[in-house]
């Protein structure tokens, strides 16, 4: 038997701590054999956490050891580049959280990395492996709503960080824009099955962190896509609390049929308990997927890995869906209609 | 009493205006005018409704005790029909949209003025139960100030209504438009209303088929206070769906948010409150034909302006061709 992949997870913060730790502590495909950060106790607390056998507080330090496989990057999304090519070039593969970077030219760096040292990356869109997501995508294909013609994805929370966070930098996170639309962009991109064209946006500052930090926390977003179809999709961070701490709903109009999808209305995973009354698990407070998700798309990169079979999100696919985001970023500011550049 | 002529059979909401006139107790049904498709509908209703029936305008028009009208026309007729009956001091309630174009709308509404009658024009959103209390909230700053609303109105093809001749909604030369326009036109009132103020820019995305007819449309809509609005509306709610409409309004304040929702669910909960404190559900329930009919009603006995008037419905009739010529060009339309 082949010896279990070696994974290191660099940025033990949010992410890291609520979804992908628990996601590895269930996978036995793969052994977690260091963590790091920049900031000690978050990567020793998180190597305690997992029994890895390490931590590190530089990356350099991390990726001069053979003994990884594979880096599961976890930082915030304007070190996503310089780390992803770091390892990619010391011979690691990546999987690296969504979005891909926050601009087209370091992802396409990114992309050349990888092809460069025979690595592999991932970039770890997360929805697609939501298994509610998944059997939606699987009742398209079937063709039972026909063509799918029209698509509205919304995706609504309260922000629940200081405004010191980065999240709230948009030099940083790319704002609401970026770290949320990016998963309305690929969804919709990937239920509609064709290429975008065009985009046009708007943004709105509500909320006193917005406003502080000078960045849009509501955007909503109309894409044009080929073949005559057409997507809204809209994030925010400005809802209030009580909306549902994560809130997102999918319409889905087809040639011949309708879907409905609502994190709200359609929950198939209520447990009820005479202790704790009506439960919904799925809400985390701080993550938007339910955790299968996560472990879902950990196992298919792993098999990707090991099997050479091409993953379910290619870089083609991310770096798509952020070429969506950067044409509605710039048509925002433009105030007009912008195309996607091919 | 207010005796009531109902002219043409031709719009599909004639079989909800005619039944609710005829039951309201302040007013009765005196004759029924079949122009238009669907004339032996007409005639049979006025054997039910046990009234005149007129083959053409004037003969309902040369009665001495006709005090209103419901034009359920060709939306290219009702401005010959409107002139005719303010010409005979005769109060309208005409439905949506008021015209083809904006030029017609303010003939309608300048004849409408001159002759000192009555004009409404019925939307539907603005009498539901939801909607008057989601209103109220705003107003009364109850969410901070309004950010955003997404609104959704669907509803079916009319093509599907049965035993009905509504070839003409295919004919944008008597519709002026097909889905997009036909049914978004209810919620963008709704939007103008809430709102409370005017639109400044629109932008859509619309969808044709094959005969050229569109079926639905996105449009975003940026009003003059800076509210940004999204709007998704057409003829395509599947036919298979128990309720006739989808109606859907998701409303952002500052502090605050409103969801009016379609009661499809169990447990119904149409109308709900979110703040920094609290969720709240509700089922309010709601009521179209028969509120514009009272509302219709109460402003000819009240001698009073109606809820919707003649320059509301040319108001959202602009945004409905703004959104049109956005598709067409592909940019954004200022208005005015």
């Amino acid at each position: 038997m082949v010896d279990k992949l070696k994974v290191a997870i660099v940025g033990n913060g949010n992410i890291c701590n609520l979804a992908h730790i628990p996601a590895w502590k269930s996978i036995k495909e793969a052994e977690v054999v260091a963590t790091c950060d920049i900031i000690e106790e978050r990567a020793k607390k998180a190597c305690i956490d997992l029994g890895a056998k390490e931590y590190y507080t530089s990356i350099d330090d991390m990726l001069s050891k053979d003994s990884i496989d594979l880096v599961d990057l976890c930082v915030p999304t304007h070190e996503h580049a310089n780390i992803a090519i770091k390892a990619l070039e010391s011979g690691k593969h990546v999987i690296c959280e969504k979005p891909i970077s926050n601009n087209l030219q370091s992802a396409k760096l990114m992309i050349s990395a990888a092809k460069k040292n025979g690595r592999q990356l991932y970039i770890a869109h997360t929805r697609r492996f939501d298994p509610r997501l998944t059997t939606i995508k699987e009742t398209i294909d079937s063709g039972k709503i026909g063509t799918p013609v029209y698509i509205r994805r919304c995706e609504r929370s309260y922000l629940p960080f200081p405004k010191d966070m980065w999240h709230w930098n948009t030099a940083k996170s790319g704002g609401v824009l970026l770290d949320i639309g990016i998963h309305c962009a690929d969804l919709v991109r990937w239920f509609l099955g064709s290429e975008p064209i065009e985009v046009f946006a708007k943004g709105k500052t509500i909320r006193e962190e917005a406003k502080e930090m000078n960045c849009h926390d509501l955007v909503v977003a109309m894409i044009k896509f080929e073949e005559n179809k057409n997507a809204i999709i809209e994030a925010s961070w400005a809802h209030p609390k009580t909306y549902a701490p994560f809130y997102s709903e999918l319409d889905i109009i087809g040639t011949k049929g309708k879907i409905e999808y609502s994190d709200q209305k359609t929950n198939p995973m209520v447990f009820v308990s005479p202790e704790k009354g009506i439960n919904f698990p799925r809400y985390s407070p701080l993550v938007s997927s339910i955790p299968e998700s996560f472990k879902n798309e950990m196992l298919h990169f792993l098999d990707c890995i090991t099997k050479d079979i091409k993953p379910r999100i290619t870089l083609e696919d991310a770096y798509s869906a952020l070429k969506i985001i950067k044409a509605a970023e710039k048509s925002i500011s433009e105030k007009k209609q912008i195309k996607v550049i091919s | 009493m207010i005796n009531i002529g109902i002219v043409s059979y031709a719009h599909v909401h004639v079989l909800k205006y005619a039944p609710t006139i005829a039951s309201h107790p302040d007013a009765c049904i005196v004759g029924i005018v079949g122009i238009g498709p669907n004339k032996e509908l007409a005639k049979k209703d006025a054997d039910y409704y046990k009234c005149d029936y007129y083959e053409n305008l004037e003969n309902l028009f040369s009665r001495d005790d006709l005090d209103a009208i419901y034009v359920g026309t060709e939306a290219s007729e009702h401005k010959e029909v409107v002139q005719q009956a303010a010409e005979h001091g005769i109060h309208v309630l005409c439905d949506k949209p008021i015209a083809l174009n904006l030029k017609d709308a303010d003939e309608i509404i300048e004849v409408a003025r001159k002759n000192n009658i009555k004009l409404m024009v019925p939307f539907n959103p603005r009498f539901q139960l939801p909607m008057i209390k989601a209103k109220e909230m705003i107003d009364n700053g109850e969410i901070g100030d309004l950010q955003y609303i997404y609104a959704v109105k669907f509803g079916k093809n009319p093509q599907n209504i049965k035993d009905f001749d509504t070839s003409w909604f295919f004919d944008t030369k008597k519709s002026g438009c097909g889905g997009f326009g036909d049914i978004g036109i209810h919620a963008i009132d709704a939007l103008r209303w809430l709102i409370g103020d005017e639109a400044d820019k629109v932008y859509a995305d619309i969808r044709y088929n094959e005969e050229g007819i569109d079926e639905m449309g996105i449009a975003t809509i940026e009003f003059r206070n800076g509210v940004i609005t999204s709007l998704i509306s057409g003829w395509t709610f599947p036919f298979g769906s128990a309720p006739w409409l989808d109606v859907k309004f998701e409303i952002l304040g500052k502090n605050g948010a409103l969801v009016i929702d379609k009661p499809l669910y169990e447990p119904v909960w149409d109308f709900q409150i979110f703040t920094s404190e609290k969720a709240e559900h509700q089922d309010l329930g709601r009521r179209d034909v028969p509120a514009n009919v009272d509302e219709f009603i109460n402003c000819i006995m009240e001698d009073r302006e109606p809820a919707i008037t003649g320059e509301d419905a040319k108001a959202a009739l602009e945004i409905v061709l703004a959104a049109y010529e956005s598709a067409k060009t592909g940019m954004e339309v200022k208005l005015r």
